[in-house]
């Protein structure tokens, strides 16, 4: 018996990708009502949480799109082209921009039956330094597990959709951690693929070398359905193997001139180690051939330099029309000379093929992504700690699959998390230890009220 | 270019990523990558010695 509408989105219950097609495959849901709920969501929420920059609802309501996905409805950072929408990058300099065709990678999603619900809240430009000046377009993003807290960035209204319901899976962008951020700071699972895999194209770029998209999910689970959906992997499949037998390598210390990692994170780690241990997983004491903090440092480097290459005629030009975050960045990355931005990258070079050689002893290595709790939003340095004060930089820089996801809860309520790494097309092994762990722990169950 | 008006920041910035930059190995092999197709490219292999030009 079909369920009458609106019953399945009046429940409070949030449901995942997989739920959602599970009740609409079962009959129980339609379409409609899970599109209908995220909009509820989103109009009950959005005024406090700034997570939506613009919603499409008609669009959202008028694609009917067949697909694997849909009725599942995604909404995509601010920083990627949809054809008709505006792409503004949070940015004065790109007021009153609409762009006339779709990202190649909306296209794909859009091929997924998927409703778009709109475009979500970034930083300028995708990028930042970390520190929140409150001189852009749009009012920052707030994080749903306590508004005064920052979100992540620069995907900052990806994870609040996602984590609060209004969209039941996002896209994001990444260079230095803008996916893996706002999975951290929210409590959901954000996923980098293989550079390559998923196109940048049609998202304004932030560095020549190191952006990748990526899906923000609320479970590992939900984000290999979306990239099975996208791409005709079989990640669902690979990564119900469980993880018995992969060798997993545990990297804690992030190097010189990094904090260790706060003690609840750190806490949280270990027990989950311990979670993946009884699951069969091999579990040892590993260190990468250079430390996260040099990779950092090289990263930021190369980042500084990128950005400022990309817009430097905008800096030259238009200054003032841009925020702080973004103009001092680009102020620094004119300060790097050719002889350091080179032996960033000759680092880069060799961390690359020492890794290639560390996975021949390992499949997965599992690491902290930020060293801190989300902090408070504004508030210095914590706010730029949390970005700066990583060991999310040794994927960017060797185009590592990454993905992040959570791992429980401070005592004040705000999740925890911690990172996985794999070589270069092995992500099937990064998903069998997420999903494993996902399975044996009720961390999903708690949605931010 | 850096716009006049912000030269300063600009000049406060550039001392900070020099003292990050300054942090990176410099260690590096002296000779051509072996595997570069642009250096064998034009001056033969690294690799084996063998010499297309010059």
């Amino acid at each position: 018996m079909i369920t009458p509408v609106h019953t399945y989105c009046m429940q409070s219950v949030i449901p995942t990708v997989a739920g959602a097609l599970t009740v609409m495959a079962e009959g129980s849901a339609r379409p409609e009502e899970i599109l209908e709920a995220c909009l509820t969501r989103i109009a009950a929420r959005n005024g406090t949480l700034h997570a939506v920059h613009y919603l499409d609802e008609a669009g959202a309501r008028a694609m009917h799109g067949t697909g694997p996905l849909t009725g599942i409805p995604w909404g995509i950072k601010d920083n990627f082209d949809v054809a008709g929408l505006p792409c503004i990058a949070n940015s004065r300099l790109r007021a009153g921009r609409i762009a006339a065709t779709d990202a190649p990678l909306v296209t794909m999603l859009r091929q997924t039956g998927a409703p778009l619900l709109g475009k979500l809240a970034t930083w300028e430009y995708g990028t930042g330094t970390g520190a929140e000046h409150f001189d852009l377009p749009n009012p920052p993003a707030r994080n749903p597990w306590d508004t005064a807290r920052f979100t992540g960035g620069s995907s900052t209204g990806a994870g609040v959709a996602v984590a609060t319901g209004m969209a039941l899976f996002a896209i994001g962008s990444d260079t230095t951690g803008s996916v893996r951020l706002p999975a951290a700071a929210t409590g959901c699972c954000g996923v980098l693929m293989t550079p390559g895999v998923l196109p940048m194209a049609g998202g304004l770029p932030n560095t020549y070398s190191m952006d990748r998209p990526g899906p923000i999910t609320w479970t590992a689970e939900d984000a290999a359905i979306v990239l099975d959906a996208v791409l005709g992997t079989q990640l669902r499949a690979a990564g119900s193997a469980g993880a018995k037998g992969l060798r997993v390598a545990v990297v804690r210390d992030p190097g010189p001139g990094l904090p260790a990692a706060q003690a609840e994170l750190a806490a949280a780690f270990e027990a989950g180690l311990s979670v993946l241990s009884r699951l069969g997983a091999r579990i040892t004491d590993a260190k990468l051939p250079w430390p996260a903090s040099t990779c950092l440092d090289a990263a930021r480097v190369i980042g500084a330099a990128e950005s400022a290459s990309i817009h430097e005629d905008e800096l030259h030009k238009t200054p003032e029309l841009m925020g702080a975050a973004l103009r001092d960045k680009l102020l620094a990355g004119m300060g790097v000379s050719a002889v350091d931005y080179l032996a960033a990258q000759r680092l880069r070079r060799a961390f690359t093929d020492a890794m290639e050689r560390f996975w021949d002893a390992h499949d997965v290595v599992l690491c902290f992504g930020t060293l801190h709790l989300p902090p408070r939003l504004g508030v210095e340095p914590e706010s730029s700690n949390y970005t700066m004060e990583t060991m999310l930089t040794p994927a960017s820089l060797a185009g590592l699959p990454a993905l992040v996801q959570c791992t429980g809860f401070s005592e004040t309520g705000l999740p925890l998390h911690w990172q996985m790494m794999t070589r270069q097309g092995n992500e099937a092994a990064m998903f069998r230890a997420a999903m494993a762990f996902e399975g044996a722990t009720d961390w999903r169950s708690r949605r931010p009220a | 270019m850096i716009p006049p008006q912000y030269a300063a920041r600009a000049a406060e910035l550039a001392k900070g990523i020099a003292i990050i930059a300054a942090r990176l190995p410099r260690d590096w092999p002296k000779e051509h990558p072996p595997a570069n197709p642009a250096c064998e490219a034009t001056t033969g292999s690294a690799k084996t010695g063998e010499q297309k030009y010059g």
